[in-house]
């Protein structure tokens, strides 16, 4: 035990098979840096790329990636296991990112509308939206608001499932269905707009 | 089906410039003050502790010990 201590070759591989919920418990047992930096190391990037795609500028997703992680760091004792590490992290990092544009006044307020659809069916609209290119897709994400951004981020990028959202948003999943469905209706509305000389 | 919201997550963590170091440094920089403000409680608090409970001895005590002991310093 003490000679692997001691191996830094041994630590840096045993650190690397470690899940990121031993490395919480093991962080919160022993305080020891190396296991924050291991968690540190394996999301930054992803939750730079939801500030970026949530905030729209580079320098604000680094603040508020540096802000999240700090906000992690103070808050480790209260992940409870529940859910995935990552669900959490990044529950945490959507509802920062939607505080911060409320905040500033910068979200995009769209009309509430009615949907008469079937809200069972999940996978409505799906092929369309999986069939945007990623530059039109940058584009639309950049103009809806930013609850129906974090919805359609969580889903598709985050392959979260209907209940990790309802855990994370603290909502029925029958409402986050529909929660989804308004948000990819509103977010083809946007794109067909945009692109409106394609189905002219 | 392929997912192009994962393509471009992969393609804006791909043109992430700054690096990542200086944000992994403020990290580190915070839990090092956060160990130093806990050590400095752990140190203090319990003193603390000592020093409130001294007030609150009567003086007719500490007469009585300077009495019994009228040598002590």
């Amino acid at each position: 035990m003490i000679v692997n201590l001691l191996n830094p070759v041994i630590i840096n591989s045993s650190l690397n098979q470690m899940s990121d919920e031993e490395a919480v418990s093991l962080y919160l047992e022993t305080q020891n840096v190396s296991y924050f930096n291991l968690l540190y190391d394996r999301y930054t990037d992803k939750v730079y790329a939801k500030c970026i795609s949530m905030l729209k500028d580079d320098d604000n997703a680094e603040d508020a990636t540096q802000e999240i992680f700090v906000k992690i760091l103070l808050s480790l004792s209260k992940f409870g296991g529940k859910s995935k590490f990552s669900t959490w992290l990044y529950s945490i990092t959507y509802n920062f990112c939607i505080d911060s544009i409320r905040k500033h006044n910068k979200d995009i307020t769209t009309p509430f509308e009615d949907s008469r659809m079937d809200i069972e069916d999940d996978s409505l609209f799906e092929s369309e939206i999986m069939e945007i290119s990623v530059a039109r897709l940058k584009d639309v994400l950049d103009e809806i608001n930013s609850d129906d951004k974090s919805i359609l981020l969580m889903k598709y990028q985050d392959d979260m499932s209907i209940r990790d959202m309802s855990e994370v948003l603290s909502k029925s999943e029958s409402a986050i269905k529909m929660q989804i469905l308004r948000a990819k209706e509103r977010f083809l509305k946007i794109y067909h707009t945009k692109y409106e000389e394609i189905y002219a | 089906m392929s997912n192009n919201f994962k393509e471009l997550e992969r393609l804006t963590i791909q043109n992430r410039v700054r690096s990542q170091e200086d944000t992994k440094k403020k990290i580190n920089a915070n839990i090092h003050f956060f160990g130093f403000v806990s050590s400095i409680l752990d140190v203090y608090l319990p003193k603390l502790g000592s020093v409130i409970t001294s007030f609150q001895t009567p003086d007719n005590q500490i007469r009585s010990d300077k009495t019994r002991y009228p040598n002590q310093q």
